[in-house]
Parts: C-alpha cells; sequence; structure tokens
C-alpha cells in the first residue's frame, strides 16, 4: 500500500499546515512520466522517515488552488513544510539520495 | 543477506536467458526504460535474482538503447550459479561506482570531511555485503554526509551518487537504480566536459537558439504539406535534417554536435563495457565460492518480499 496520501485542497490545512511534523509534498499529475519514475524512490524514503516527515500527493489538475497558491510551474515539484512553511523546494525526477539530502537535516539524525 | 536464491533449477536459468536473447516479455519489461517505473518483481519472484541486482541490471544495460547488451546478461546470468545469494553481486558492483581505480567517484571528491563521510558510507555498504545493517547507522551516515556537502560542483554530484548509494538494499532495491543514475550522469558529464571540441558558451547558446528555430521551420514546412496529426516522428527527423542542411552556416554548429555526441556515446560504451567486465570478474571470483546446494536453492524465488 503506499505511504503518500493523496491530500485535496479542503484537507490540506490539517493534513500539512497543521502538521506536528514536516512534511513533503509532492505536486505531481497523473500523465507526468518523472512523477511516476519518482514514485518508488519517495515510497522508499516516506517509509524510511516514517514518524519523523509525512509525505503527501497533491494532483496538480485536480487542485489547482494549491498548485497556484505554492506557485507550481512544472511537475514533479516538491516542497518541504514545516509549521505551515514551506522551507524549501525542489523539482523533477528525485532519487533516494536527493530525498536523503534534503530531509535528513528536517528528520534529526539516526531518529 | 536477502533469502533469494538465484534460479532454482537450470531450466529457469535457461529460459531467461531465452527469453533475454529472444527479447521476449521479460526482457522488454524488465531490461528496457519500461522498468524504471514498472513493477519488475517477477524478477526477483519467478528466477531468485536479488531486487537490487534486477534493478542495476537495465541501467548497466543502457536500458537495451546502446549497443547489444545480451552477450553480457547471458554471461552473467551463466556465472551466478544455481541457487546462489545475488545481493552480495549487486552491493558489490554498486561500490565500483566509488571504488573503481578508473571511473570511481572517489576520485572527484578531494580528500577531507567529505570524502571520509563518504567511505564512511561505502564502508556500510561493503559491511552489509556480509551482515545486517541497522537502520540507525544508514540514517547516521547519511546525516553526516549531508551535513558535509560543499560547493565544488563535481564532488557534489559524487556526494549524491552516495547518498543514494547509503540505503539499505533489502528495504530500499530500487537504491540500486538511482547510484547507475548518477554514476552514468557524471560519466556522461565528464566525457562532455573533456571533449576535445567543446562548445564555448556563445556557441553553446547559439545552437539552442538555432535549434529551436529550426525545429519550429521543420514543423511549419511540414504543416503546409500534411495535417500535423498524420506527422509521425520519421517525418519530423528528415525535415529538421533537411532544413539544417539547407543553411551550411548553421549546419556547422549541427556538425560538430553530432560528431561530440558520438564520441560521447563511445565514451559512454567504453564504461559500460568496463564495468561489465569488472561485474562479470566479480561473479565469477565471489559467486564461485557459493555451493549449489545452499538451503532455499530450489524453488527460486524469496521467503521476504521487499519492494521494487
Amino acid at each position: 500500500m503506499s505511504n503518500l496520501k493523496d491530500v485535496t485542497t479542503e484537507a490540506f490545512e490539517a493534513e500539512v499546515l497543521k502538521s506536528t511534523i514536516p512534511v513533503l509534498v509532492d505536486f505531481h499529475a497523473v500523465w507526468c512520466g518523472p512523477c511516476k519514475a519518482s514514485a518508488p524512490a519517495l515510497e522508499d524514503a516516506a517509509r524510511e522517515f516514517e514518524g519523523e516527515i509525512a509525505f503527501v500527493k497533491v494532483d496538480v489538475d485536480q487542485e489547482p488552488t494549491l498548485a497556484k497558491t505554492y506557485d507550481v510551474q512544472g511537475v514533479p515539484t516538491f516542497i518541504v513544510m514545516k509549521d505551515g512553511q514551506p522551507v524549501e523546494r525542489f523539482q523533477g525526477l528525485v532519487s533516494r539520495g536527493k530525498l536523503a539530502a534534503v530531509l535528513e537535516p528536517f528528520a534529526g539524525a539516526g531518529q | 543477506m536477502s533469502s533469494y536464491r538465484a534460479f532454482g533449477d537450470e531450466a529457469r536459468r535457461q529460459a531467461l536467458i531465452a527469453d533475454i536473447r529472444d527479447k521476449g516479455p521479460i526482457y522488454t519489461a524488465w531490461l528496457t526504460r519500461a522498468s524504471i517505473e514498472g513493477d519488475i518483481s517477477i524478477v526477483s519472484q519467478d528466477f531468485g535474482l536479488h531486487p537490487a541486482l534486477a534493478r542495476l541490471l537495465p541501467a548497466l544495460g543502457a536500458f537495451g538503447e546502446a549497443e547489444d547488451m545480451v552477450p553480457f546478461y547471458e554471461a552473467l546470468l551463466n556465472a551466478i550459479p544455481i541457487g546462489a545469494e545475488t545481493g552480495g553481486l549487486a552491493r558489490q558492483a554498486l561500490l565500483l561506482a566509488w571504488s573503481d581505480p578508473v571511473y570511481g567517484r572517489s576520485n572527484a571528491v578531494q580528500h577531507g570531511e567529505v570524502h571520509d563521510a563518504c567511505e564512511e558510507a561505502v564502508a556500510l555498504v561493503a559491511q552489509s555485503i556480509f551482515v545486517p545493517i541497522d537502520k540507525k547507522a544508514w540514517r547516521a551516515a547519511r546525516t553526516k554526509l549531508a551535513s558535509a556537502r560543499c560547493d565544488d560542483e563535481g564532488a557534489e554530484k559524487a556526494v549524491d551518487l552516495v547518498m543514494s548509494l547509503a540505503w539499505d538494499l533489502e528495504q530500499a532495491p530500487g537504491a540500486a537504480h538511482d547510484v547507475m543514475t548518477a554514476w552514468s550522469s557524471a560519466v556522461n558529464v565528464e566525457a562532455d566536459a573533456f571533449d576535445e571540441d567543446c562548445f564555448s558558451a556563445e556557441e553553446s547558446a547559439t545552437f539552442e537558439t538555432e535549434m529551436n528555430k529550426i525545429n519550429e521551420e521543420a514543423m511549419e514546412a511540414l504543416a503546409q504539406k500534411q495535417s500535423i496529426e498524420s506527422v509521425t516522428v520519421e517525418d519530423f527527423l528528415a525535415e529538421v535534417d533537411k532544413v539544417w542542411a539547407a543553411d551550411p552556416a548553421r549546419n556547422a554548429l549541427r556538425v560538430r554536435s553530432k560528431a561530440r555526441r558520438e564520441r560521447s556515446n563511445a565514451k559512454m560504451a567504453a564504461w559500460r563495457a568496463a564495468i561489465q567486465r569488472r561485474v562479470l570478474e566479480i561473479a565469477n571470483a565471489s559467486l564461485s565460492a557459493q555451493t549449489e546446494t545452499q538451503p532455499g536453492a530450489s524453488p527460486a524465488g524469496m521467503l521476504d518480499q521487499p519492494r521494487l
């Protein structure tokens, strides 16, 4: 089962903005090849950081308001949210190495 | 060490080799770009190859898009004894990305804090060939690497590679694909950078601008002859060739660009051939020691189910 939960505009506040732990938001689209190719790495990272960082997906075609709010110009775009604020963002096909490099500082060493 | 055991019996091995030779269903799902997004768990479930090895091999064979890789795959599969555990082979092969004397990325990182952090992560991978490594140890190695990152762009790419290397392949076998992607990308960048006929920044910008213009001109020309919907990739490429050839001044840049690409491709092919040789050597040296009658040797497959 996927560790990445799909989040709607309505649920975004509760799931992301009010989250007590950092959240990686994956802005994706169903037609996007790099989004699909990034999915296994995201699943592995979600499992690795379980309880420390939450992982959610936002379909930009289904949730254009969120995409606009966060100025998503292309997919996949990843935004790390902490205390309701974006603190890191990156775009494009993502590897486990890239995810680890970005997320380890937010997760706390060897927790 | 996983409980995957190769093939189960000689007939299964030969069935896999035959499929690869014929570029059949397993080949097309496994050894091509389809594998990147796809589920290739059948390679582990039905043929007992460790998921990390299954993820490594498509990239090592350029996803079937370059040279003919069938002889390499056949030689490798024939080198793996029936019932062998292949996770160690995958790990040893991936370690080449750091330690190979010619192509390993170790050379790209100056000695110091970052290099030491990389070495620590690499040491964990080497240990994991023999013993399971605790999740906290992987995390600590990555955290150290993340905090030791430097500004040198060449080193940064090598650190990215080691960051992908520093995952437990029992839990995240897809990291093997990430390592190979990072490695081939680094080799490709290096091949371009050291080309005998590098474009200047100005030439690169001019070439990109002209290429975009010519692509548009080609589409316009085709649109006058046929409906846009009926334009095939072949039509488009043929028209692009015509437009370039019609302008010798612009075409000179393209000729140089194509020659560069060919030289770069040749360097990539040399890298792949060298690494394939090393992987075969490792397989022959390390796997031949494994007995063919290990517990669980038959049938092929697995007892646990790491995700692919």
